[in-house]
This record gives C-alpha cells, sequence and structure tokens, in this order.
C-alpha cells in the first residue's frame, strides 16, 4: 500500500491526466447515450434562452432607441421612408415564404433563428421551436431557396441546426439535368463542394443541385445550389465541383422545419445491410 | 509555489466561465480566415505557470468540457485537446517564478504552445474519422488560431507587466 502511495505521490501528474484523458475518451465514446443527450438538452434550454437575451438586446436594438432620441424630424422622417421600404420588402419576403409554406406539405414548422455558433468546422442555428412543437432530431430544416440543415438537437422550446456549413454534414445529391449523383459538403468558405462524381460525369457550370432520393434523411429535390466551377480533384480520379448554396446563412431569419423523421423501415434495412458486409 | 485554496478556485472558475463563454458568442465575430483565438487556453496557460502541471491539467478538462457542452460539439473532443494541451503547458512551471506569471514573456510562450497543443490534438481528434487534409488544417486554422492566441497572450501580457503587481497569482 505504502508503494502504491509512493508511486502515485511520484507520478501524480500522470495519473490525474490519465484520469480526465479517461474520462474525455469515455464521453467521446458515449456521444449517443441518453445522459450525454440529457446534458445536451439541459444546456440548450440554457443557452438557447442567452442567446434569446443576446438577440433581444443587440446593439443595433440599442442604438435604434438612442436615434430615435437623437434625430430631427428630417431624419426621423427619412427613417419613416426607408422603413416602409423595409416592410415592403419583408412583405415581400413574408408573402414568398408563405406561398412556398402553402406550396409545401402541411408538415412544415417557422422557426426563428435566435442565434449562431460558429467555428472553424462547424456552423449550428439555434431556432425558436422544440419538442413542443413535435420537433426532434434528424428533421429537414429548409427555406424557400433551398436546404439549410438537419436539426441536431432539441430541447422542449429550443433546436439546434446543423447547417450545410460544417464538416459533419452530408447530403446524397443529384444533378438536376444529367442526374450525375455525389456528396453535398462543405470545407471552407461560402461554397459547398459535390463530392465523389468521376471526371467523367457530365456536370457543367449553372447546373442545379438538389437532394436525391438516396438520402434518408432529406426528401428528394429540395433545391441546394448552383454549380459555380468544376475543376479536377487532388486524385485526379473525380472532379472538384464548387457549388454556391441557395439560401445565405448570414441573412437567415426564420427557416422551416419539415416535420419528417427519416424512413425507419428503409434504414434499418440498409443498417442491416452494412452489418452484414462487417 | 503559490497555495491554491477554495477563493482562488471560485475566482478561476468564475473566469473560466466567462472565457469559455466569451469563445461561443464573441469569436466568431473576430474570427479572421477561419482562424479564431482560444480564450480558455490564456487561462490554462496563466494556471500553469502559476500553480503547476495537475492544477493546468485540470483546468483545461473543465474548460474544455464547458466548451463542448456550449458548443454543442461532440462532447469529449475540446475536454481531451484542452487537458493533454493543459499538462503540456505544465512543463512551463518554474517553483522560483511563480510570481507574476501574466506580465512576463514566458507567458506568451506558454500561451502559444499551449494553444497549438490545443489545435492539433482537437484537429486530430475531430477529424479522425473523415476524409480531410489534416496538414493543411492545422497549418490554416491550427497555425492561425495560435497566433491569434498569442497576439491576445501579448496584449494580456503587456497590461499585466505595466500594472505590475496589482495583478498576482
Amino acid at each position: 500500500m505504502e508503494t502504491f502511495i509512493r508511486i502515485f505521490r511520484n507520478f501524480r501528474e500522470y495519473f490525474i491526466l490519465v484520469l480526465f484523458a479517461g474520462i474525455s475518451l469515455l464521453l467521446i465514446s458515449q456521444s449517443n447515450s441518453t445522459l450525454v443527450g440529457l446534458i445536451r438538452t439541459v444546456s440548450l434550454g440554457a443557452s438557447g434562452s442567452l442567446y434569446s437575451l443576446a438577440n433581444n438586446l443587440s446593439p443595433s436594438n440599442i442604438l435604434r432607441s438612442n436615434d430615435q432620441v437623437m434625430r430631427d424630424a428630417n431624419i426621423r422622417l427619412m427613417e419613416e421612408i426607408m422603413e416602409l421600404r423595409q416592410l415592403k420588402y419583408e412583405n415581400i419576403r413574408l408573402r414568398k415564404l408563405l406561398e412556398f409554406r402553402k406550396s409545401a406539405p402541411s408538415t412544415l414548422v417557422p422557426a426563428e433563428v435566435i442565434g449562431q455558433r460558429r467555428t472553424a468546422f462547424t456552423n449550428y442555428l439555434t431556432i425558436s421551436t422544440g419538442k413542443s412543437e413535435g420537433i426532434g432530431p434528424g428533421m429537414p430544416v429548409l427555406l424557400e431557396n433551398g436546404l439549410v440543415g438537419k436539426i441536431q438537437y432539441a430541447s422542449n422550446t429550443y433546436s439546434i441546426v446543423q447547417t450545410l456549413f460544417n464538416r459533419d454534414f452530408r447530403v446524397s445529391a443529384i444533378v438536376k439535368r444529367s442526374r450525375v449523383k455525389g456528396i453535398i459538403r462543405w470545407e471552407k468558405g461560402d461554397y459547398l463542394l459535390l463530392s465523389n462524381v468521376l471526371k467523367t460525369a457530365d456536370v457543367a457550370v449553372g447546373d442545379t443541385i438538389t437532394t436525391s432520393s438516396f438520402s434518408t434523411i432529406f426528401p428528394p429535390d429540395i433545391f441546394i445550389g448552383t454549380v459555380v466551377s468544376v475543376g479536377t480533384g487532388p486524385t485526379g480520379v473525380f472532379n472538384r465541383i464548387t457549388v454556391k448554396p441557395g439560401m445565405n446563412l448570414g441573412t437567415l431569419e426564420w427557416v422551416f422545419v419539415r416535420r419528417s423523421l427519416p424512413d425507419s423501415e428503409r434504414k434499418d434495412l440498409e443498417d442491416l445491410l452494412k452489418t452484414q458486409a462487417l | 509555489m503559490n497555495s491554491f485554496n477554495l477563493g482562488s478556485h471560485v475566482k478561476y472558475i468564475a473566469v473560466l466561465v466567462l472565457l469559455v463563454m466569451a469563445q461561443q458568442f464573441v469569436v466568431p465575430f473576430i474570427t479572421i480566415k477561419e482562424a479564431g483565438p482560444q480564450f480558455p487556453v490564456l487561462l490554462v496557460a496563466f494556471i500553469a505557470l502559476g500553480y503547476g502541471q495537475i492544477q493546468s491539467t485540470v483546468y483545461g478538462f473543465v474548460a474544455g468540457l464547458l466548451g463542448d457542452v456550449l458548443a454543442m460539439e461532440t462532447i469529449g473532443i475540446g475536454a481531451l485537446a484542452l487537458t493533454l494541451a493543459g499538462f503540456a503547458a505544465g512543463y512551463f512551471f518554474d517553483q522560483e517564478r511563480t510570481d507574476e506569471p501574466l506580465g512576463s514573456s514566458r507567458y506568451v510562450v506558454t500561451v502559444i504552445v499551449t494553444a497549438m497543443m490545443y489545435y492539433l490534438l482537437y484537429i486530430f481528434t475531430y477529424f479522425r474519422s473523415l476524409n480531410e487534409n489534416v496538414a493543411e488544417l492545422i497549418l490554416r486554422i491550427g497555425l492561425g488560431g495560435a497566433v491569434y492566441t498569442a497576439v491576445i497572450g501579448i496584449v494580456v501580457a503587456l497590461i499585466a507587466s505595466r500594472t505590475g503587481s496589482r495583478i498576482k497569482v
């Protein structure tokens, strides 16, 4: 026992390191467990409220109220004109959204974007709808001008959307004109990549990219973006196809969540095939 | 070596929570070409120089875990990276020079090494299953982020050296 205590004293830094590194590895391996899910839901509820508060107290709101006191009558009139113009554009935008909602299946749930979590590798949105409205992980998030992402986590009143601009995000896509299939992913910047497309495939600048029927999460034919360049990939076998997405992440204020879950029967069957292949 | 009491813990945990929150809410607005600073590294490096390897390892783990939970990342990746980075930062600890660790050039060196270690480990762990060019990511995001963090570390060190004894462990 004494020897053990002596060893521990001499190497306690390493014991601490192994302990915490071990806990971290355990947490990584249990990322889909109920406990980790619960931690995420609690954290999402708390941080969602923070984002909501920050949204209400944004500098633009505070500045606007200060300006109203400072400005004279002429500037106020000018503001009113600008506001009217803004309302006109908002009206047009909302009409478009309404038309989109009418034309799309009735399972769409509107949600306000209240926050954005961005790192060099990931990009998540926090939206103001959650489990109380039947929202759950895996549900697609879209807009009239294209796919936005999918629900990653949901608490009662908030949800986290994993956007297209996320290194972990993959979606099966198709070139509408030539029916060439590939995988849409994001590497960096404002553009997406259509990968796994052979050099000989028929893809041209200006082609429209939509979701394909291969995806178990996203319904087919949702607009993703337009091809802006076709080059040779690093291996020389595949093309490097750059796609300009339809949606602009910086200007997102409202999104729609499609209240539909992946086809579980199809997913189970495909998972069974994967297990047998192993 | 400085002693760690409950009061110090409360103070540093409060600073840590603020830094982790700043990491989530402020860094997205000050990122340059995808490279942003790692605020929690600033505290982990400070703890390493002032208190030693065990403390910096523990604080690294707590900071990483908090960051993972807030960022909705895979819980454990940031914790692992910052635990190991905190451990590495502990090698800069010198029992004879624990006073005013912020206002020294040693602090800046510790910050840059800790930040580089963090990015290196994070990128390796995060992209282990993805078909990504890890070397390019390390150079672009890792090195960029480490330099960015070091610049903020220099600012902290300059402020600390100006204010002198007022910032002590």
